[in-house]
């Protein structure tokens, strides 16, 4: 009982300190947003492609969906090491080469975020045994890191189209 | 050397390629067939990005962002004709059959009526007649084929997503048709609301407007076919009766076969009859009836049919002569069509 008590505690006083930094002094911000791009003819006839929320438009098995993260540094001193990751959701599949952010090193895994590499580099293992190379199908998150520090104010975005099953 | 060395490079290389291409393919072929109608209506799909960093050389908590949605019904179908070709009739035979499938490529379980329109060949034929009495049935599933007795229902009741079933056509043709009429009939199945087991359900619209985040929305994702537009809920496809009666030529020649070879008082003349039938179907129960000519008499013992002697006495072989009908050659030839031989019938008669 005693030593439950005291780890505890333990935990308990390193969880404070930063979660108090991150409130107080900000960190960065994150936002997620899934669209689609509809094309509609203006007064002109002519096409415009124009982006509208997921969740706002009319999505069925085969549409492509484009997955966009905005991060901004809220805080007053340079957020370093900043990585994003996002699995890629249940009844979607990646298309390829979609994936984009910049400044960013755009790794891809193929076992559920256990290991990371670039797309040439990355192998799946068939049922038989056989290895090959992985396609955009197998991809099961993406990772993004960013190279420099991000300063205080600046942002970026990163994003992704994947396909309805 | 140098070269045979590269080439057998070369050829290794083709073959690692030849395998990868299969394999891809394969792997393709496989995660389509998984789910060709896809994500069912209703799913909520949903992205959570997770971001690390550090703050002054310490890392600090993960922050998490999520987004999401969800994926709407998609009413998709195909109708598909089971023949690429006539379904060749008879004049006046009922309940000629017309066979399709109708196949849910959506994402949820719809009920879908059924109609059959008149409309144009799609096998490149002239449509000239409307076939009768049309109807439409479903495929029970007891019996491969069309039954009259067991496949009864005239709409497609609680089809799953990538399900299908098979859908007749069911029509009369007119007795007064002749051969090579065409009546061509379109099935259009039109997607109806599912759910509900026994009975055909709602009619089914396109959501309209803007979409209702907390609905799932219907979107019309069909191809446009002989009867119907694209992306209106509905699929049909043709096909064709063509009436394949068959028709019977029959030809007959005369020759003298007595001394002289002139056709004068005392000689004998042979006729010689050829029956041929041509087109599709088959002609029932022909029988030749050929009057012996004024002023002659029919020579005893000389009735052939295919060169093999027939009795002149109304029997069991095929013909007869003065039996079936006084001062005739009768010969019965049967069921015939264009794959049998011809049929040759000779017999002789002098001049009286």
């Amino acid at each position: 009982m005693m030593m439950t008590r005291t780890v505890m505690s333990m935990v308990l006083v390193l969880l404070l300190p930063m979660t108090a930094a991150a409130q107080k002094k900000g960190s960065i911000e994150l936002r997620s947003v899934s669209e689609v791009e509809v094309t509609t003819t203006n007064a002109k006839g002519e096409k415009e492609v124009k982006r509208v929320e997921a969740a706002a438009a009319k999505v069925i098995p085969g549409d492509v969906v484009i997955f966009t993260t905005q991060y901004v540094n809220i805080d007053t001193k340079p957020a370093e090491h900043i990585v994003i990751t996002n699995p890629v959701p249940e009844h979607v599949v990646y298309v390829e080469n979609s994936a984009e952010g910049q400044g960013m090193k755009i790794e891809f895994s193929v076992d559920q975020g256990k290991r990371y590499a670039a797309p040439d580099k990355l192998t799946k293992t068939d049922a038989k045994g056989v290895s090959r190379r992985a396609s955009a199908g197998d991809y099961t998150h993406i990772r993004w890191t960013l190279g420099k520090p991000l300063a205080p104010g600046d942002k970026g975005s990163v994003s992704f189209r994947a396909r309805v099953k | 050397m140098g070269s045979a060395r590269a080439t057998e490079m070369k050829r290794t290389v083709r073959y690692i390629l030849a395998a990868f291409l299969a394999l891809a393919v394969l792997v393709t072929l496989m995660e389509r067939s998984a789910s060709a109608a896809g994500t069912p209506a209703g799913v909520t799909i949903s992205s959570p990005a997770i971001a690390t960093f550090d703050y002054g050389g310490i890392p600090q908590p993960p922050i998490t962002a999520s987004t999401s949605f969800v994926v709407d019904r998609k009413i998709n179908l195909v109708v598909t004709p089971a023949n690429g070709v006539y379904v060749g009739v008879n004049p006046g035979s009922a309940s000629q059959v017309l066979t399709f499938t109708v196949m849910n490529t959506g994402n949820s379980a719809q009920d879908f009526s059924l109609a059959a329109v008149h409309g144009a060949d799609p096998f490149g034929g002239i449509d000239n007649f409307n076939a009768a009495n049309v109807r439409v049935f479903v495929e029970s599933g007891a019996t491969p084929g069309y039954q009259t007795a067991e496949d009864t229902g005239t709409y497609v009741d609680e089809l799953a997503a990538d399900s299908l079933r098979t859908v007749y056509i069911v029509a009369d043709i007119p007795g007064a048709q002749i051969s090579g009429d065409i009546s061509a009939l379109s099935l259009v199945a039109t997607a109806r609301s599912g759910g509900a087991a026994g009975i055909l359900g709602g009619a089914v619209a396109e959501t309209v407007g803007p979409n209702d985040p907390a609905a799932v929305d219907t979107v019309f994702a069909d191809a446009a076919g002989p009867a119907d537009g694209v992306r209106d809920g509905a699929h049909s496809a043709a096909s064709a009766y063509r009436v394949a009666s068959a028709a019977l030529s029959l030809v007959k020649s005369a020759a003298v076969t007595s001394a002289g070879g002139q056709p004068v008082t005392g000689a004998t003349i042979r006729y010689t009859i050829t029956a041929t039938v041509t087109g599709a179907g088959t002609a029932a129960g022909v029988v030749v009836s050929d009057p012996i000519p004024p002023n002659t008499t029919a020579v005893a013992g000389t009735l052939r049919l295919n060169n093999g002697l027939l009795t002149d006495a109304a029997d069991a072989d095929a013909g007869d002569v003065n039996a079936t009908t006084a001062g005739t050659v009768t010969v019965k030839l049967g069921d015939l069509n264009n794959a049998s031989p011809v049929q040759t019938i000779t017999f002789e008669v002098k001049i009286n």
